[in-house]
């Protein structure tokens, strides 16, 4: 049934109410393990986005600017400030290099059924720590 | 193909080259651990590896911005915030970009 026109809303300084999808946490959808993964895959890749990428940056400029200003970023990246960063980003790596494989096999309509999206989840939860592992071993 | 189509293939196509380029820069990021200048330069003048620098720098920071973008939009209300957030992040990739670009070509051509 169409709503009456309303010449008021023509003039409204607010946006129209439009129907939004449900927020992932709150009353809506019960907290379980994929939620947990979504969540994952969005926060390792902000951490990504914001330390990673402006970080990784910067060590290259300072790289391009010469010996000193590199000397400087390496000895602030083997204090335990960089340490702790550099585990942290290899972990963010790996979650979402894996939770992102997962995605794109979403992306092509396999492995989509309930037993499937956890099989997938865990087996993307293994593999982030046996790359996360290796990469820590490799490093130590 | 639509615009839309379009970028939904181009951010897939690039998620995918990044899969190897992640094993790179695990790699690089450890066997450049503690380096000095001179060693990191020469790291990145191997032809490969200047390769993949430059292609992790495309790729990835086409991938922040697409993701950062999604972020703006989905918890920053659309106004002057979101407008200016916008342009950080296109000027933030963009310089990123441009910085990998300039250390791996001083390595082949600087003085």
């Amino acid at each position: 049934m169409a709503r009456p026109f309303d010449p008021g809303m023509l003039m409204s300084s607010k946006p129209k109410q439009r129907p939004l999808s449900p927020y992932m946490l709150g009353p809506y959808y019960r907290f379980e393990f994929q939620t947990l993964m979504s969540i994952g895959f969005r926060m390792s890749g902000v951490f990504l986005a914001m330390i990673l990428a402006p970080l990784a940056c910067l060590w290259m400029l300072t790289l391009g600017l010469g010996p000193e200003p590199f000397a400087a970023m390496q000895a602030f990246m083997s204090g335990w400030i960089g340490t702790a960063i550099a585990w942290l980003a290899a972990l963010a790596v790996s979650f979402h290099l894996c939770a992102g494989i997962r995605h794109l096999v979403w992306d092509t309509g396999r492995f989509f059924s309930k037993p499937q999206i956890q099989s997938t989840g865990w087996l993307a939860i293994v593999a982030t720590l046996a790359i996360w592992a290796l990469t820590l071993w490799c490093a130590s | 193909m639509s615009a839309g189509a379009k970028d939904w293939l181009r951010q897939r196509v690039l998620a995918v080259l990044l899969i190897p380029l992640c094993g790179w820069l695990l790699w690089a990021g450890v066997t450049l651990a503690g380096a000095d200048h001179a060693s990191a330069l020469a790291f990145f003048r191997q032809p490969l590896n200047s390769i993949a620098a430059v292609l992790l720098a495309v790729t990835a920071l086409y991938h922040t911005q697409a993701g950062v973008m999604t972020m703006i939009e989905d918890y920053v209300p659309a106004g002057g915030l979101s407008r200016l957030l916008s342009v950080l992040t296109h000027v933030g990739c963009g310089a990123g970009v441009v910085v990998v670009i300039w250390v791996v070509a001083n390595t082949h051509f600087g003085a």
